[in-house]
């Protein structure tokens, strides 16, 4: 399913970027459709009586059909990744030091960041209202998105709104947190 | 001619204002839930369903279809604007609308949108009174097998169109939401699937969590990321004549009306794929259909076109069959019946003039849409005003509130980030989120199809292709894929190129 065996001098920056980073992912593909093809396989493949109909067909036999073609597509991504002579030397530490260097590859990482801390710790722990004035604030001042005092009052206003009919029309229960 | 005096008389009966007002407020609510991504129809309707308990059934059927209307076109706003579909139905709208917008474009690409879903809406409006009895009996024929084709045959298309990169990655996205939509409980027996203890999952990965995960958290990423560099999006200003557009793709609107409404009829199918079906088509029939995907004004039209056709055909096929079409109409379905509304077989007997009323309030839906629709396109678009740095942590914290409201559950919000966090890093080495959202809407119902086919003949495989309608659908699945295959692609060349020459050799 390769388009065509080329040299990596040919491919453009971002073409060679993707299929750098496709050794790695169809590299996990295949661990994750190897993974599921296995869990699949130690399901149930006797016939099953469920009432009074008898169901033959094994549980497992759909999901380990589908984990199979990830596999099998992977290998073929794969391939074609090593095809185009790309290679691992991205991974070296002067390559991950240059790329560090450039705070626009951090901006993602960043943001990431903002919604794990809001999800994982901050929801649940604190007020609702208040984790979301955290995130939105700090994310708009990490990015300087405008003056400061405008910030507040952006987030104030709007997160007291959407929470407000989000209460009263949809009937949510926004959780208090722990203290 | 009986069905169209019916339904003329159901117009002229419900064209009153308290009638036309209620559906335009609704309607109002439904472009508000459609063009907030995090929110959707499915979730409006939801919400509406509460709000009016208290009137009468047709009052609240009649704000429900304005809603769920409302809601489908609204999903293309964001889906143009912000390059975040409202709704599943806008995801093939944002890979032409929002290369228009960022030309410069917005205004034209969301008033094609908007006739195109007028005008989809009112040719499924037609279909819907003139060919039910023969819709109904086709989606009638549909066994396990020909779903299970079915499902795979839109979760491969979709993967092929959308794929940037190659059309394997499409394919590897669409079988990985397929297997994500098998963990929890199945339906058949009940058997535990790759829950690995935790209860959370026993019920499987929540839909609307996902989507609104593996589409707008990558959305407010690449928007503070983008917005660091240049500007988000062009000035937007009228260059395209709609109207043109409209006349020059005349015949291919009817044949994405048709396919829509007869998508929209298939039980559990919807609007996605009938969207994903049209924009196919329009890009395999186009003149330049190299131009699909960077901002062809018929790839925005097509899915347009073909999602609110959709609507007539799900809730058509909803009330003759009591089978939901889409997701809003499967809540649709549970409106109806808190109002002592069975949809089924029996529905033509205890409310004989329901369908042609329900004809009746889609088209005043329709042309409510037209108006409200251009009305609302210039100041929806001052969305672009916005600076990106500012809505993109405001489109997170909606997200996030309204992935809560589904569940009241934490567990909603975390596999939100958990799948938007992955949904970013695959979109940006070429796996689209489109078809990994459709397999897994669809992966629950392409194993249930697929296991039902082969425990009803004992698990012989023909099961799966000895049918036609099953055996077409394979065939073409088929043939796509193998299209994708370069070796194959070239003996097809080098086989047509034969064929091209044979009649000059004879001629000599």
């Amino acid at each position: 399913m390769s388009n065509s065996s080329t040299n990596t001098q040919d491919l453009d920056p971002k073409l060679r970027t993707i299929r750098r980073a496709d050794l790695i992912v169809s590299t996990l593909m295949i661990i994750v459709g190897l993974w599921f093809a296995g869990d699949s396989f130690l399901m149930s493949w006797k016939t099953i009586k469920a009432g009074h109909a008898t169901v033959a067909t094994s549980p497992g036999l759909f999901p380990f059909i589908v984990s199979t073609l990830i596999v099998l597509t992977s290998i073929s991504v794969l391939v074609n990744a090593i095809r185009s002579g790309v290679s691992l030397a991205f991974l070296k530490p002067q390559a991950i030091k240059k790329w560090s260097s450039k705070l626009e590859n951090w901006t993602p990482l960043i943001v990431m960041a903002y919604f794990i801390i809001y999800v994982f710790i901050l929801v649940g722990q604190i007020p609702f209202l208040y984790a979301t004035l955290a995130f939105g604030i700090s994310m708009m001042v990490t990015f300087k998105a405008t003056k400061l005092h405008w910030i507040i009052l952006i987030n104030v206003l709007y997160a007291s709104f959407v929470i407000y009919c989000f209460t009263n029309f949809a009937y949510t229960k926004f959780p208090m947190g722990a203290f | 001619m009986t069905e169209v005096l019916h339904f003329l008389n159901a117009i002229i009966q419900f064209a009153t204002p308290w009638y036309l007002s209620l559906m335009a407020g609704a309607m109002c609510l439904g472009i508000i839930f459609g063009s907030l991504p995090g929110l959707n129809a499915t979730l409006g309707v939801a919400l509406l369903i509460g709000i009016t308990y208290p009137f009468g059934p047709t009052t609240a059927i009649i704000m429900i279809m304005g809603l769920y209307i409302g809601a489908i076109y609204a999903g293309s706003l964001s889906a143009i604007l912000v390059n975040i579909p409202g709704t599943g139905s806008a995801a093939a709208t944002c890979l032409d609308g929002h290369a228009l917008a960022k030309q410069g474009k917005a205004i034209d690409a969301i008033v094609a949108a908007r006739l195109a879903s007028f005008v989809g809406s009112m040719l499924g409006v037609l279909m819907f009174v003139l060919f039910a009895p023969m819709l109904s009996t086709l989606a009638l024929q549909f066994t396990s097998a020909e779903y299970f084709w079915l499902c795979i045959f839109g979760i491969f298309v979709c993967g092929t169109l959308a794929a940037p990169d190659l059309p394997v990655k499409g394919w590897i996205a669409g079988m990985i939401g397929m297997i994500l939509s098998v963990i929890g409980l199945e339906d058949l027996i009940a058997y535990e699937r790759f829950t690995y203890g935790n209860m959370d999952l026993l019920t499987g990965l929540p839909w609307v969590p996902m989507m609104i995960g593996l589409f707008a958290v990558p959305q407010v990423i690449n928007m503070i990321r983008e917005s660091q560099r240049e500007s988000h999006i062009g000035q937007s200003k009228r260059s395209i004549n709609i109207f043109r557009a409209l006349k020059d793709n005349a015949i291919g609107i009817v044949k994405w009306s048709v396919t829509g409404v007869g998508i929209g009829a298939l039980p559990g199918v919807g609007e996605n794929i009938a969207a994903w079906a049209a924009y196919g088509m329009a890009k395999q029939s186009s003149k330049n259909p190299e131009e699909f995907g960077k901002g062809a004004i018929a790839g925005v039209m097509a899915p347009e076109v073909a999602n609110n056709a959709a609507i007539a055909g799900a809730v058509l096929v909803l009330l003759v069959l009591g089978i939901p079409g889409s997701p809003p109409t499967a809540v649709l379905m549970g409106a109806l019946q808190i109002h002592n509304i069975r949809p089924g077989p029996m529905l033509a007997i205890d409310f004989p003039n329901f369908l042609y009323d329900m004809g009746a309030w889609l088209f005043w839906a329709s042309i409510m849409l037209l108006i409200i629709g251009v009305l609302s396109a210039r100041p929806i678009s001052m969305i672009l005003r916005v600076p990106p740095k500012i809505l993109a942590p405001l489109i997170g914290i909606l997200c996030i509130c309204g992935s809560f409201t589904v569940a009241n559950d934490t567990f909603h919000i975390q596999v939100v980030v958990i799948a938007g966090v992955i949904g970013f890093f695959l979109e940006k080495i070429g796996y689209h989120p489109a078809p990994l959202v459709l397999g897994f809407v669809l992966g629950s119902l392409t194993d249930h199809s697929f296991r039902r086919a082969l425990d009803l003949r004992e698990g012989n495989p023909l099961a799966l292709i000895d049918r036609p309608i099953a055996m077409i659908f394979f065939l073409v699945t088929v043939a796509i894929l193998l299209q994708q295959i370069p070796m194959i692609r070239r003996l097809r060349d080098r086989f047509l190129r034969k064929i091209k020459k044979r009649p000059l050799e004879n001629e000599k």
